[in-house]
């Protein structure tokens, strides 16, 4: 069960290339291609006529042709050609999606097209600025979408999974403010008078004691924005070393997820060392998540029925977030909320 | 924990009620213990107000008398540009707090009127608030204590 009146990260805008690309995006196959004029397109990536993938055919201009027997379609899924006859049956097209390109991000919207507004595209300008540096990771998960949202939302756990780059026991010391404010539920923690974690000492060239924040804001039901960083004893958060975390995730299946990663830095932008120490530690982080939640996936596979998660204070964020999901399901269902759903987004 | 939640205060439903936080606050599990709404007519223990930017209204509490008891209060500070006011709470306490008038700093974040929080457990236990401009912020507050003596914990 996935909410598709929504936007989703598809690939990075460098992956959508004059070669067809093929993704999963909620159970829906899309295959992502680039026009000769470079705009990004997005079609069901299933050919009406036998269901062969369009993403192994080719691009002739800008139309995309099957492998299989050359039906061919152009950029708003509309059949164009059937080698085979002069007449192209009616039922002979292919789904498009709304796509939106920006900061080198590739978003495509899954639900009801008239339901698609470009200006509910999640901000991610940091990745553009010229001010801030930025490294990305593309990673495959293991595990349903909605555990990295835990993941995410319950950041407690940097003291047990990454201890070697951004975590410390002062962490789940201390509390957290939640916020929910429509669709966008934030946890945010302040960790005065910290050291910094090994990977934020080293890049930041820092010792001594800072005030330690972070905040993940998530956009449900696809992306979050982590504003994080270290300032003074203090001081204001804007004075200091700031992190901008932008994740989009976008499930695949009930069992899988695709976790597109940038990490935008205001300090050493350019320090190439700094950068190569992130791109390291960073991948080390994301497998460590990406290890920790395929254990969890398979832990809630085999989970007798009846029994469900027992969460503390730290995870009123993910249980927030829980709900907002259960809502924006059931929005689209029409209905009220089920038990289903609420089991799934239990307390 | 703290929790802001925005405007629920204002999220009137049809039968012009909204259930801003409650014990268990989902699937029924557990046996139920409390809920605090905010509504055009009063149920349970009430206390009528007319801010929170929803004019005339209660915010209104009901308890299990056998698990929780509850005491409804309002707040009122006036207060300069930038004053700050600091109140401890009680680590076994749960404290929820309608905004009816006013805005205020607390914490990393902006509160305004129609805005609902909650402080639970024992992070944070001294609160404080900073006003945003000069003015009186008045709080509709509602404390949930368990019957038994022990701390009174909750996860949204």
């Amino acid at each position: 069960m996935y909410v598709l009146n929504a936007w989703y990260v598809a690939a990075w805008s460098t992956e959508v290339t004059r070669e067809p690309a093929r993704r999963t995006i909620c159970e829906i196959p899309v295959v992502l291609y680039r026009t000769i004029d470079g705009r990004a397109v997005a079609l069901e990536d299933r050919c009406p006529h036998r269901g062969y993938p369009l993403s192994a055919g080719r691009l002739v201009d800008d139309t995309i042709e099957c492998g299989y027997h050359g039906f061919t379609f152009d950029c708003e899924g509309v059949c164009v050609r059937v080698p085979a006859q002069d007449i192209i049956p009616r039922r002979t097209f292919v789904r498009s999606f709304p796509v939106v390109e920006q900061d080198g991000w590739v978003w495509i919207w899954t639900g009801d097209r008239d339901l698609a507004d470009k200006s509910t595209v999640p901000d991610t300008h940091w990745m553009i600025d010229p001010a801030w540096a930025t490294v990305t990771h593309s990673f495959h998960f293991d595990c349903r979408a909605e555990l990295i949202h835990d993941n995410l939302l319950d950041l407690t756990h940097e003291s047990f999974i990454h201890t070697t780059t951004v975590g410390d026991d002062y962490i789940y010391r201390h509390g957290i403010t939640v916020v929910v404010d429509g669709d966008v539920v934030s946890a945010d923690r302040l960790m005065p008078s910290v050291v910094a974690p090994p990977l934020y000492a080293t890049t930041m060239q820092l010792d001594g004691l800072w005030d330690r924040f972070h905040c993940t804001e998530f956009h449900a039901p696809s992306f979050h924005a982590l504003h994080s960083g270290i300032t003074g004893e203090g001081r204001p958060r804007e004075e200091g070393y700031l992190i901008k975390v932008m994740n989009g995730i976008t499930p695949i299946d009930a069992h899988n997820a695709h976790y597109y990663y940038a990490f935008s830095r205001n300090f050493g932008v350019d320090q190439q060392w700094a950068t190569d120490e992130l791109v390291d530690g960073l991948r080390t982080v994301l497998q460590e998540d990406a290890d920790a939640l395929a254990l969890q996936e398979i832990g809630l596979q085999t989970r007798p029925p009846g029994e469900f998660d027992v969460l503390i204070a730290q995870d009123a964020g993910v249980a927030k977030a829980r709900k907002v999901m259960a809502r924006l399901l059931a929005a689209e269902r029409q209905g009220t909320i089920t038990t289903a759903d609420l089991e799934t987004s239990s307390s | 924990m703290r929790l802001i939640l925005r405007g629920a205060a204002a999220r009137l439903g049809d039968d012009g009620s909204v259930v801003v936080a409650g014990s268990p606050d989902s699937l029924a599990r557990q046996p139920w213990q409390w809920d605090v709404r905010v509504s055009r007519d009063p149920v349970g223990q009430s206390l009528q107000l007319d801010g929170a930017g929803i004019g005339p209204h209660f915010v209104c509490v009901r308890v299990d008398p056998e698990r929780v008891t509850a005491e409804l209060s309002t707040e009122s500070y006036d207060l300069d540009d930038g004053q700050a006011i600091r109140v401890e709470r009680p680590a076994d306490e749960l404290w929820l707090a309608v905004v009816e008038t006013g805005a205020f700093r607390h914490g990393p974040v902006d509160v305004v009127a129609g805005d609902v929080l909650v402080w639970e457990g024992d992070d944070p236990l001294l609160i404080d608030i900073t006003s945003l401009g000069h003015g009186r912020v008045t709080l509709a507050v509602v404390t949930l204590r368990r019957t038994d003596g022990a701390a009174l914990r909750w996860v949204p």
